[in-house]
């Protein structure tokens, strides 16, 4: 592992976010999932458990992705579609789907997934930067890029996921809020 | 060098320890201690002569254990371990004043109580029959045949102070070297002793006597005889020797009759002896010319108590006599300089801690009891209540090393005992002072919470100045004629009272009036004893923290709906398993009982905030003066821990007001046919599942007029057509509202009741007001049990429920179409019993699209935001239900319009609504605001 994070230290040193993908060390045991036909990594440190889909109380006046909140033994727990969140289309549920709940940058939260797939040991030596597509995709929300088992994973940069919430929070809401009192002069 | 020290200062901390589980008699163990000991004080560099010196009386303490020659074990072990402890200190810390000064003192100490625990000492029997000349205040001069040497003890007058003080710095192996000869040399050791009783103070005298039991005859002797030393030795005033007369007198009362209770005499006596020890202070810090002369006037009559063959030797001024450290000059009174000493570098926190506790839990008390007597100035059992508690709280900071505060208690006591002793009535000024006494001990103790935790030990701003007010209340003013109402009480009373001043012109006549005074309190005393023997017995009690205590409060919660959800169970409720149904049952019993149990745990008793408040009361009654009894019911009521300080402030500012505005002041009481003093009710009680407090005040009552004109004036209202009274009252918690005429330093700057208002919202809460002009005003705060359960109606929008808190709701009600109304087009209107309210639509704001849009479909539900009552209209009331509120996490943020969330019977998650937050909400984004009726 000490050798695999050296590796990395040298070999990702992406020119964008540089700085803060040389000081983490990529490789590691990640917990995989798919959103469509896309398999993300998660890093399984970060991660608290995974449980079945369950009843989810929405909550009112929050962005479109927060799907709302759950019981999660006597602990009230808000839930992240990550689909929505990274702007894909909303799906139904399957049996399949679960939320994982992860605790990162003090937040605990459930992100709703389409199905979780396997723990996976990434080697840094397999780990390379995201590429840049320019505006049309966004990959600020991606830490690197796996390579196993012939497939390709987005480790996710969960922190961020998490954080950048509240900036956008504040803008739904506002959105919203002119949406609803555009919604109120025009009904009324 | 300092690595040295610092290797013997861990070597004698080994021994400190090992004192800690020496048994009296573990002979081995304690040759061990003592031989490690003596290591060190061979090892030990000669300039550090003052620590060598301690150690080896040290070790002359751990030979005397040895030999058997001690009374009380624990006594000197106690004052060994302190020696030693102090004489690490020294070594490790710089060598400064500050550490020369405790070194000498724990040297003195050591010293003195090796020598009174000696089992064989001389004075032990010195002549238990010379002192029984009798037991009246006549045995005084009965001595005075069999002592004349009067010459000698002047002569010991004459041992220059500045000397003594050198002698003090003299090489140790002088020292030591006596000690060896003393306890070599059985014979010599009565004179020695004498020598030793020759140089202790009064000071010592006191601590002697504090020390020791009313039954231990041979202490209480020496404790006399070191008296009879110091008025011979010392050229004091004639009214400081009176004193120690008194105390002498006393003592020997105690030492020779069969007193009916020894304890009254025993306070007596560490009275007196406390009275000329402020006395010698005052002097000392004035001096007075006179004073030698008039010393030296009295002596004759003085030296009649020194027991004739000792006397000679012990004056006659050779090394020994000197040599100790001149505790008659230096240490009388400990002085306190500008900073606090810090807190011993030793101090154990834990110690500290139990003491901060246990002392705050006596003044409470004392201030209750100060409170009380306040009403009933004969209530003895209150005094004793005030003075044991300084007594404790003295001791045990002296104990600590918090000299700051045994200092500040113990001038308080002297005040206190004068209280107890009926020379003053605690009334009036008294009464202030004795209060004040009370907070600068809190702050004191506040201070020394605050110095655990890193901060240095602060001197609160007016520490000198009121122990010198306490020295001498009535020098600076302080008497019991500031309440003209028990001014008649009191009067009798002065009058026999006399002041300390006095006492010197009549001694004889007071000494026998004290003792016909101690026969009459005799009664009063011996309740006291016995209180002191049944320690008051307390719940044994355990300390959780508050985040564990919510932590199983959470989890009972959970069991609640995990089992609910077992019971619901298809399998169980379809009745065919009976015997599996009665088992779900009985466990769901015992969850329920197991729910009520974790509530209760966080509740406390309203009593402490009660005792705060008949503080505030008694304060403001005395700032605005009036005449105020302050009544207080249900203090036993219980209610949420983390409620209790949400509701100080509110409480505090409503009887403020209560007393300040509502009461009258006595004249005009008086003139318009009521009692001079009013009264102020403070009530609690359970009321349909919440608490109920009930502020009421026999005092003028609101008055609408003033109130309406004054909003006017405000703009807060255009006139008061159809507003209720209780709409009228509500005006007077809108902020900046005030009617009083003037501005006082208590209350009328209108920053109150909206202070109140705000409080009670906090706490979910409610107020309400009645008034009747004339007879009075009573508030009502409704509040719930606690904070943590909210009392919630279930109410269903489209697929969604949401809980609105029950504090919040009105009513509810179905419109029919006649009464709904609209304004522009826009803004909904609702007409309730001729009220129009605005009706906001909950699945509007909160997008839900599968809700019934219709209201004469749906329910309006009434709601109050604390301004004005709003409709919301939702689909269905689905019931009512109790449920712990629960943050929705930090991920999601605060969300507007919903305060948290809670975990509904069948495990989901309900969002409970703020209902402030929605009708801003509401008002934001329906353009309606300009359409509200105002």
């Amino acid at each position: 592992m000490s050798a695999n994070a050296e590796k990395k230290m040298t070999s990702a040193n992406p020119p964008e976010s540089g700085k803060k993908k040389a000081v983490k060390q990529l490789g590691g045991k990640y917990l995989t999932f798919f959103l469509a036909n896309e398999e993300y990594g998660l890093e399984i440190l970060k991660v608290v458990e995974i449980i079945g889909m369950m009843d989810v109380t929405p909550v009112p006046r929050t962005p479109r992705y927060i799907q709302g909140v759950i019981n999660l033994r006597g602990k009230v727990i808000p839930v992240m579609d990550l689909r929505l969140k990274f702007g894909m289309h909303h799906v139904e549920q399957t049996d399949e789907t679960v939320i994982i709940v992860v605790h990162a940058q003090g937040i605990e939260m459930g992100i709703i997934v389409d199905k979780v797939s396997e723990v996976l040991d990434i080697n840094s030596e397999s780990i390379e930067d995201s590429p840049a597509f320019g505006t049309e995709v966004n990959t600020e929300y991606i830490l690197g890029i796996g390579k196993a088992e012939g497939n390709v994973k987005l480790l996710l940069d969960i922190d961020r996921v998490l954080s950048s919430q509240d900036i956008i929070d504040m803008q739904t809401a506002k959105a919203k809020d002119d949406a609803l009192s555009d919604d109120d002069d025009s009904t009324e | 060098m300092q690595q040295q020290r610092i290797e013997v200062a861990k070597k004698l901390e080994k021994v400190h320890s090992n004192l800690f589980i020496l048994k009296k008699d573990d002979k081995e163990f304690l040759i061990q201690v003592g031989a490690a000991l003596e290591k060190i004080v061979k090892e030990m560099k000669s300039d550090d002569a003052e620590l060598t010196r301690v150690l080896h009386l040290c070790l002359e303490g751990l030979k005397a254990i040895y030999e058997k020659q001690i009374v009380e074990f624990d006594v000197v072990v106690n004052s060994i371990k302190n020696a030693i402890d102090v004489t690490r200190h020294a070594l490790i810390s710089d060598n400064n004043a500050e550490i020369e000064l405790s070194t000498k003192k724990a040297w003195q100490d050591l010293w003195d109580t090796l020598y009174l625990n000696k089992s064989d000492h001389p004075m032990n029997m010195d002549s238990a029959e010379q002192t029984v000349s009798g037991p009246e205040p006549g045995i005084a001069e009965t001595p005075e045949a069999s002592s004349p040497e009067e010459p000698v003890s002047v002569q010991s007058q004459e041992i220059p102070m500045e000397r003594a003080t050198t002698l003090l710095e003299q090489p140790p192996s002088d020292e030591s070297d006596s000690f060896e000869s003393v306890n070599s040399n059985g014979a010599a050791e009565e004179e020695f002793d004498e020598a030793e009783l020759a140089e202790l103070t009064l000071n010592d005298a006191a601590a002697t006597l504090v020390q020791i039991e009313t039954s231990d005859k041979r202490g209480l002797k020496k404790v006399s005889e070191i008296i009879k030393r110091i008025i011979k030795r010392e050229n004091y005033d004639d009214e400081i020797v009176d004193k120690m007369l008194d105390a002498i007198s006393t003592l020997n009362e105690l030492i020779n009759g069969q007193p009916e209770n020894p304890n009254i005499l025993y306070g007596e006596a560490s009275r007196h002896i406390e009275t000329a020890l402020e006395l010698i202070e005052s002097k000392e810090l004035s001096p007075n010319e006179n004073t030698n002369e008039s010393a030296i006037d009295k002596k004759p009559e003085i030296k009649q108590s020194t027991p004739p063959p000792i006397t000679p030797k012990a004056s006659t001024g050779e090394s020994q006599v000197t040599l100790a450290p001149p505790k008659a000059t230096g240490t009388v009174v400990p002085v306190i300089t500008s900073v606090f000493e810090p807190l011993p570098a030793d101090a154990d926190s834990s110690l500290i801690g139990e003491f901060i506790t246990e002392s705050r839990e006596y003044i409470e008390n004392s201030e209750a009891a100060l409170l009380a007597m306040e009403t009933n100035p004969d209530d003895d059992e209150s005094v004793n209540i005030v003075f044991r508690a300084f007594h404790t709280i003295k001791g045990t900071s002296a104990f600590l090393g918090l000299a700051g505060i045994s200092e500040f208690a113990h001038r308080a006591e002297s005040f206190y005992s004068r209280i107890r002793d009926g020379e003053i009535k605690c009334i009036g000024g008294y009464a202030d002072l004795s209060l004040q006494a009370v907070d600068m001990v809190k702050e004191l103790i506040d201070n020394v919470e605050r110095a655990l935790s890193g901060a240095p030990l602060l001197k609160p701003a007016n520490y000198d100045q009121l122990i010198t007010i306490l020295e001498s209340p009535e020098q600076h003013g302080i008497s019991n004629e500031s309440n003209a109402q028990l001014d008649e009480l009191a009067s009798t009373e002065t009058s026999s009272s006399s002041s300390t001043q006095d006492d010197a012109a009549s001694r004889t006549l007071d000494l026998s009036a004290q003792t016909t005074n101690l026969r009459s309190q005799s009664n009063q005393q011996t309740q006291q004893s016995q209180q002191s023997l049944s320690k008051p017995t307390t719940e044994s009690s355990v300390r959780v923290s508050t985040g564990r205590l919510d932590q199983l409060i959470d989890m009972v919660g959970e069991l609640v709906i995990a089992q609910s959800m077992v019971a619901q169970d298809n399998i169980v409720s379809r009745n065919e398993h009976h015997e599996l149904l009665k088992k779900v049952m009985h466990a769901s019993k015992i969850v329920r009982e197991l729910q009520d149990l974790t509530m209760l745990m966080r509740m406390v008793p309203l009593k402490p905030t009660f005792q705060k408040m008949a503080r505030v009361v008694r304060d403001v009654a005395r700032k605005s003066k009036k005449h105020v009894d302050f009544v207080s019911e249900g203090e036993d009521v219980e209610i949420d821990r983390n409620m209790v300080d949400l509701m100080n402030d509110p409480l505090v500012h409503m009887l403020r007001n209560s007393v300040d505005h509502g009461i009258e002041a006595p004249a005009d009481r008086e003139s318009i046919g009521k009692n001079r003093k009013g009264t102020v009710k403070l009530n609690a009680y359970h009321s349909g599942g919440s608490v109920v407090l009930e502020i009421n005040d026999d005092g003028h009552g609101l008055d609408r007029e003033r109130i309406v004109e004054k909003a006017i004036t405000r703009g807060l209202i255009d006139s008061d057509n159809n507003m209720t009274d209780n709409d009228v009252y509500s005006l007077i918690f809108e902020p900046g509202f005030s009617t009083a005429k003037k501005v006082t330093d208590v209350s009328g700057r209108g920053v109150g009741l909206d202070v109140v208002k705000k409080g009670v919202e906090r706490l979910r809460g409610r107020i309400e007001i009645n008034s009747r002009p004339g007879e009075g005003t009573t508030f009502l705060l409704r509040l719930p049990l606690t904070l943590a359960i909210t009392d919630g109606m279930l109410v269903k929008v489209g697929g969604q429920r949401y809980i609105v808190p029950t504090i919040n709701i009105y009513m509810s009600f179905r419109p029919v179409l006649n009464n709904l109304s609209t304004i522009a087009g826009k803004g909904e209107m609702v007409m309730l019993r001729d009220t129009l309210m605005p009706l906001f639509r909950l699945h509007r704001l909160f997008n839900i699209d599968d809700a019934i849009e219709d209201p004469t479909q749906g329910l309006l539900v009434v709601v109050d935001d604390g301004e004005r009552q709003c409709a919301l209209l939702v689909d269905e009331l689905l019931g009512q239900q109790q449920v712990v509120a629960k943050s929705l996490g930090s991920g999601i943020g605060k969300v507007q319009g919903i305060s948290g969330g809670a975990i509904l019977g069948d495990g989901r998650v309900g969002l409970i609504l703020d209902t402030t937050e929605i009708l801003t909400l509401a008002r934001q984004s329906s353009d309606s605001v300009s359409l509200q009726n105002s």
